[in-house]
Order: C-alpha cells, then sequence, then structure tokens
C-alpha cells in the first residue's frame, strides 16, 4: 500500500476529490451495464409469458366453440392471413395484437414506415 | 470447407444455449479482473511523479475508450454480416452494442475531463483524443436514434447496418482532420501525458484493466443478447418453454 | 458510348432539369436556407460582440458553420416531396441506376442550395469583418465543400425520408459527417488570412469530395431500397 492511512488514501495529496468521484460515476455506468439488461429481461419474459398464456386460453375457448366452420388462424402464429383481420370474432385478436408487442402484425396502416401485414 | 459451422453461429438458439453454459464464469472472472484491477491501481500503485495521484483515473479511463472505440468496429463488423449474410443474431449483436458502447464512450469523456482538471487545470479542452471520442458519441447516438425512428424490425436492422458503415469509413477521416486542426491550435502550455513509457508496476494493473472490461463487455453482451433473442424469438416453441419454466436465466 | 449509357446520361440530365423546374416553381421555399442563412449569420454578432477585431477573428467560422447550418435544413426537402406524392416509389422502379439518378437529385440540390450560399458568402464575410485576403478561400472552400455535403446529407436523408418528423434525426445523423468537412473548410479561411498558402486544406476538401462522390450515391441509393422495402 501506498498509502500510510485510510484518511490519506481518501486524501490523495489533494487529487482524492477528482479520483474517488469519477471512481464513482464509473461504478455507476458499470452498474447501469449491469441492471439495464437484467431489467429488460424481466420486462420482457412477463410479456411473452403473457402472450403465451393469452393465446393459450384463447385456443381452449375456441376449440370449445367447434371451429370447424371457421376459417383458420386463431392462434398468433398464423395471422398473417387476410381473412384474420376481417372475422366479425376477430376483435378480440385485432384487440390483443394492439396490446401484445408482437412485431410481425401491425394492424396499423398510417405511414410509419411499416410495410408487413398491411391489409388493403 | 464446411462452412455450417459458421452458419450455426448465427442460430439464435444455438447462441442461447451456449452463452447461458458459459455466462456464470465469464461474469465471475470479468468481476475477479476488474476488482484485483482497479483497487491494485488506486492503492497499490506509487504515484506519478510529474501527476501525482490523479492518474489514477488512467485504470479507468484508457480501458474504457479502447473499448468504445473496439466496440464500434465490432458494430461495423456486424452490420456487414446483417448486410452479406443476413444473419438476425448479427443485427442483434449490433442493436445490444450500441448501448454499452456510448455508455463507455460517455465515460471515458467524463473520466478524461475530470483528469484534464488538475493535469491541465481546466475541465474540457478540446484535445486531438477528446474531440474524436465525443464524435464518437455523436455517431453512436446516431445509430441508437435511427434505431428507435424505424419501427420495421429488418428495416431498421439494415439502415443501422448502412450507418454504421458509413460511421466507421468516417472515423479515420474524422481522426485525421481533428488530430491535424488540434495540432494546429494546440496551445504551448499543454503537454500530452497519454501514454509515457509505463512504469511496470503501472502498467501492469492497466492491463488487468483492460482486460476486464473487455470481459466485462463480453458478459453485458451476452446477457442484453439473451434478451433481444427471446424477444425476437418470442413464437418458437423453445422460447415458450424458457419462459414457462421461469425466467431463471 | 453505348445506347444504355447515353440512356443513362439523358435520364440524369432529365432528372437534374426537373427539380431545378420544381425548385423555381415555388422560389420563396427555395431561398428559405438563403434566408436562413444571413439571419444565423446576423445573430453572432448580435449575441456575442459587434467589435470588429473579435468578429474578424471569427469570421471565417461563423460563415462556414451558417453555410452547414443551411445545408443542414434544406436537406430534409431533398426525397421527402418525393416520397410524400409517390414519385420517388417511381424512381426506384425506374431501369436507370439509382445511384446515378441520386446522384441527380443532389445535383440538384446543390445547385439550387450551395451555389446560392457560395453567392451569398462574401457579403456575410463583408458583414462580419473578414479580412479580404481570405475571400478567394473562403469561395473556394465552400465551392468545394456545399456539394459534399449534400452527398454527405443525403445518406441520412435516405435513412430517414419515412421516418415521421426525421428532420432532427437527421441533423444528428449528418453532423458527424460534416465535421471533417467543417475543419478543412475553416481551416483553409484561416489560413489565408494569416496570410499563408491554403492549397492543402482544398487539395484535402477535393479528395474528399471525390470519395463522396464515387460511394456516396451507392450509399444512398442502398439506404433509399432498404426503407422502401420496410
Amino acid at each position: 500500500m501506498y498509502f500510510e492511512s485510510f484518511a490519506s488514501l481518501i486524501h490523495m495529496d489533494g487529487h482524492g476529490m477528482y479520483v474517488w468521484p469519477t471512481y464513482g460515476i464509473g461504478l455507476l455506468i458499470i452498474a447501469y451495464n449491469i441492471i439495464s439488461p437484467l431489467r429488460a429481461r424481466k420486462r420482457i419474459v412477463a410479456q411473452i409469458q403473457r402472450q403465451v398464456r393469452g393465446s393459450q386460453s384463447r385456443s381452449k375457448s375456441f376449440s370449445q366453440n367447434n371451429s370447424l366452420s371457421q376459417k383458420k388462424s386463431f392462434s398468433h402464429k398464423k395471422s398473417h392471413s387476410p381473412a384474420a383481420d376481417h372475422q366479425p370474432g376477430a376483435t378480440d385478436d385485432l384487440s390483443e395484437k394492439k396490446k401484445a408487442a408482437g412485431p410481425r402484425v401491425k394492424v396499423s396502416t398510417k405511414n410509419q414506415g411499416v410495410r408487413e401485414g398491411e391489409v388493403e | 470447407m464446411n462452412w455450417t459451422f459458421f452458419h450455426k453461429l448465427g442460430s439464435p438458439k444455438w447462441f442461447y444455449e451456449i452463452s447461458g453454459k458459459w455466462l456464470p464464469w465469464l461474469a465471475i472472472l470479468a468481476a475477479l479482473l476488474m476488482a484485483s484491477g482497479l483497487i491494485w491501481g488506486l492503492m497499490f500503485t506509487p504515484p506519478d511523479y510529474l501527476q501525482g495521484n490523479s492518474y489514477r483515473i488512467i485504470f479507468l479511463h484508457v480501458p474504457t475508450a479502447f473499448l468504445a472505440q473496439a466496440i464500434y468496429v465490432m458494430m461495423a463488423c456486424a452490420g456487414v454480416v446483417t448486410l452479406v449474410w443476413k444473419m438476425k443474431l448479427a443485427d442483434m449483436a449490433l442493436k445490444c452494442c450500441a448501448p454499452i458502447g456510448a455508455s463507455f464512450c460517455l465515460l471515458a469523456l467524463v473520466t478524461g475531463a475530470i483528469w484534464g482538471k488538475p493535469t491541465w487545470g481546466t475541465w474540457w479542452v478540446w484535445d486531438a483524443r477528446l474531440t474524436s471520442m465525443l464524435i464518437l458519441l455523436f455517431l453512436y447516438m446516431g445509430v441508437i436514434a435511427l434505431r428507435g425512428a424505424i419501427r420495421n424490425t429488418n428495416t431498421a436492422a439494415k439502415a443501422c447496418a448502412i450507418l454504421t458503415l458509413v460511421g466507421v469509413i468516417n472515423i479515420p477521416i474524422i481522426k485525421f482532420s481533428v488530430q491535424w486542426w488540434n495540432t494546429l491550435h494546440q496551445g504551448a502550455t499543454l503537454k500530452l501525458t497519454e501514454k509515457p513509457s509505463m512504469a511496470p508496476e503501472m502498467l501492469w494493473p492497466l492491463l488487468i484493466s483492460i482486460a476486464a472490461f473487455y470481459l466485462f463487455f463480453t458478459v453485458v453482451l451476452i446477457l442484453r443478447l439473451r434478451t433481444e433473442i427471446l424477444d425476437r424469438e418470442r413464437r418458437t416453441k423453445w422460447v415458450h418453454k424458457i419462459v414457462a419454466a421461469g425466467a431463471g436465466n | 458510348m453505348s445506347a444504355a449509357s447515353l440512356e443513362g446520361s439523358k435520364a440524369f440530365v432529365e432528372l437534374v432539369k426537373r427539380d431545378l423546374v420544381l425548385a423555381f416553381r415555388t422560389p420563396g421555399q427555395t431561398l428559405n436556407p438563403v434566408a436562413f442563412y444571413l439571419m444565423v449569420a446576423s445573430l453572432f454578432p448580435l449575441g456575442i460582440a459587434p467589435e470588429k477585431e473579435l468578429l474578424s477573428q471569427l469570421a471565417g467560422g461563423i460563415v462556414w458553420i451558417g453555410a452547414l447550418l443551411a445545408v443542414l435544413l434544406s436537406l430534409d426537402s431533398l426525397f421527402r416531396s418525393d416520397q410524400d406524392d409517390g414519385s420517388l416509389d417511381q424512381l426506384l422502379l425506374s431501369p436507370h441506376p439509382l445511384p446515378l439518378l441520386v446522384l441527380a437529385k443532389i445535383s440538384a440540390h446543390w445547385l439550387t442550395t450551395g451555389v446560392a450560399l457560395i453567392v451569398m458568402a462574401p457579403l456575410l464575410a463583408l458583414m462580419l469583418h473578414l479580412p479580404t485576403q481570405a475571400f478567394p478561400a473562403l469561395m473556394l472552400s465552400l465551392l468545394l465543400g456545399t456539394p459534399l455535403m449534400s452527398l454527405a446529407g443525403g445518406i441520412g436523408a435516405a435513412l430517414t425520408v419515412r421516418v415521421q418528423r426525421g428532420g432532427i434525426l437527421l441533423t444528428l445523423l449528418s453532423l458527424p459527417l460534416y465535421i471533417p468537412v467543417l475543419i478543412f473548410g475553416t481551416g483553409a479561411v484561416q489560413t489565408a488570412v494569416e496570410g499563408m498558402s491554403y492549397s492543402g486544406h482544398l487539395l484535402w476538401m477535393a479528395a474528399l469530395l471525390m470519395l463522396g462522390l464515387c460511394l456516396a450515391p451507392l450509399a444512398i441509393a442502398a439506404s433509399l431500397r432498404i426503407v422502401a422495402d420496410g
């Protein structure tokens, strides 16, 4: 140790007030880089869990309603087909799609640079 | 030559599984190296005869400056892979590197500025390195802003790849012009004591810190990438299985 | 010349003519950057100090920064009006090479904006008390720098053409590309003020301009195709 006492370690011959805040800021940035991905992961996992639960309950209720006469696509996976959006019974799908953050299909057709899934 | 291994590298599922196994070890190693490098540098190295104790900032400043530049180059490589081979994982890597690189760039600037105060007597100085690092921060901010502005994932991927490539071509031009501009305008009192031949007692903790930060970057990148993979592959069965099993790790 | 390249150069000329006609139909809109230039250059003495000595030291930088900002402002209209009425999609579908058409649009943009700025520059330099020996350097550096800024800014304009309110993002993307141009341009003017030879700066700018002429249209064309598919 090149410092005799703890006090001299903090003081660092007058340079302590530059060194220690610098290391403090460094610690903040390191902490941000650790915490931010962990929080994002929790958020995304919760989102996906909600989505999976939602589509599972919906597939259960649809299978109960005997879907032979209706067109397909009661699960999100098949929602590219245009018929899905025009079905009267598919309004749940639309609002669910708007809530879920699934990137594949956007029902908005505003000019936001989104071309996928436009059903004009 | 069998190129399957190269294309396997681009599989998000494979990367997720492999990184899950490596992550704990890398994290432990990064933590150990960073603690030892920084504590060694802070407490167990002699003060510099020119700068006194303020030079200890170097153990934060140099690794983050190196990394800020290296991460941008890595983003450019990821951009090339995205445009040429259209690997999704490459684009995910580009997206995840950007905030990490920007935060390191910011840290390098702040530590450099604070180091400048006792050394040069002023908080900010327009020397070549600080100015180039500031422009690098602008480049990072541009990529992050463009990613946020374009909704469609594929379009955003290719657009950010092009922007990163344009930026990487620009970096040598910027470096040269700023350096040349600075040598014209540099005051006579400034002395750039960035990298004199270092005494070995100071060099070793510096090298350890650099290695620690590279490892830290790898760990944080893997963390972000894993979340990004879950996000983009959310419709696949393997993701549903993982999510159903609980968000362990 | 082969038939194809003849077609290409005819297309180039036609596109330039079309853009120039469109620009002259709305002279108010075309002159906006020039008015902005004048006003921004006036802001500096108002904001700092009207002393002759101080201003003459800053004059080269002020004139150059004003030109840079004026070009930045005018870039938004490079592709946006074509995007809005669908002619950008027509350009993308045309059989002529897209980089060539892009170069035509940038040339027209420079002819309407950059040239006007170059013409205005001596007036501003007079107002800001730039020493007269630096005037040729100022004009030459702007002559080389404004097309370069149109080219480099075109990349950002192409990337943000379909982004809502992409104007500020365009500025953010273009500024790092403009910094070397600014450094060399103002360097030339400052060197001329000190009475020394500024040919090195101009040669560097010319080299960057050649690089931009070759590479920027390719990057812009690629960007236009990418954001069009999205």
